[in-house]
């Protein structure tokens, strides 16, 4: 069973947000915490105060910052920098997980979410 | 200037294209909402637009319009009872006043999905898609493109139409 002290979900739409907590939840993975934020930006200042963070999903087409910027600046902060992170997008195709590979990310879902993703991407990269 | 991508043009295959939406609007309303989704019998393409167009009660529409690897706009038409649907499947019960607010976010979602889903299959694995965010039509606002597709589907009951549009785009 995996647990995590707190999982941080980056997604412009509610609904993922939530469908991707459930899943979570649903996969048997715990964690003490969901923390969530709308887009990139969010994300970073999220990551920069909530230190227990060890765990990330984030989406792609975001407004304001899109995930592989938040990524790379994540990347460039030693304190932020090994956090795993799951990309989960609706264009999850071999162009994403090529750029996603660049930033030293292979664990990627593409929408819609489900537990049985989830897990077989987190025993892919563990 | 960006022009973004190609408009669609003679060597886009409608009928591929049709074939290949059904499917993700059916694989995704299966996968969210629980929803069986199907073509309807006997609805054509644009070129042979079906005689009895369905009514949407209330009508939704939302938009995604799609700039990478060509310039076209993929439209999703449901009615308020379908839609109502979608929310009660994935909220249920325990819908409180904050999500009443974001109870329009589902359609938006699963038209993003559905449009990923359909240009990674239409363009294979390795093309470069840029999609912009999926927003509402409101008031009776007009694509501003030509219709290439048109495709009206049964959602359990509750008529549903996806129109494919072709569009060139300029920022």
């Amino acid at each position: 069973m995996r647990h995590y002290h707190a999982i941080l979900i980056v997604d412009d739409s509610p609904t993922s947000r939530m469908i991707i907590q459930r899943c979570v939840e649903m996969s048997g993975i715990t964690a003490d915490a969901f923390v969530f934020a709308e887009d990139g930006l969010d994300a970073l200042s999220t990551i920069s105060d909530d230190r227990s963070i060890d765990l990330i999903f984030s989406d792609i087409n975001m407004p304001k910052m899109d995930g592989q910027t938040f990524i790379k600046l994540m990347r460039s902060k030693p304190e932020t920098s090994s956090i795993p992170v799951v990309i989960t997008s609706s264009i999850a195709d071999g162009s994403v997980e090529s750029e996603m590979k660049k930033l030293g990310i292979s664990a990627v879902i593409k929408k819609p979410v489900s537990p049985e993703k989830i897990l077989k991407v987190l025993e892919a990269n563990s | 200037m960006n022009d973004g991508g190609k408009p669609v043009n003679d060597a886009f295959n409608p009928d591929r294209a049709e074939k290949i939406l059904v499917d993700s609007i059916t694989s995704v309303f299966a996968d969210m909402a629980f929803i069986d989704v199907e073509r309807k019998a006997g609805t054509q393409s644009i070129e042979e637009p079906a005689k009895c167009a369905p009514s949407f009660e209330n009508e939704r529409r939302t938009a995604i319009d799609v700039l990478s690897p060509l310039s076209c706009r993929i439209e999703l038409k449901i009615n308020k009872p379908l839609r109502d649907r979608v929310i009660e499947t994935l909220f249920g019960d325990s819908i409180d006043q904050e999500q009443k607010k974001a109870a329009e976010d589902p359609l938006l979602e699963m038209l993003n999905i559905i449009a990923g889903s359909f240009l990674s299959s239409y363009f294979g694995s390795g093309t470069n898609i840029q999609l912009e965010l999926p927003r509402y039509l409101y008031f009776g606002e007009v694509s501003p493109g030509q219709s290439v597709s048109s495709i009206l589907m049964d959602a359990e009951g509750e008529p549903l139409e996806a129109i494919i549009s072709s569009v060139r785009y300029r920022y």
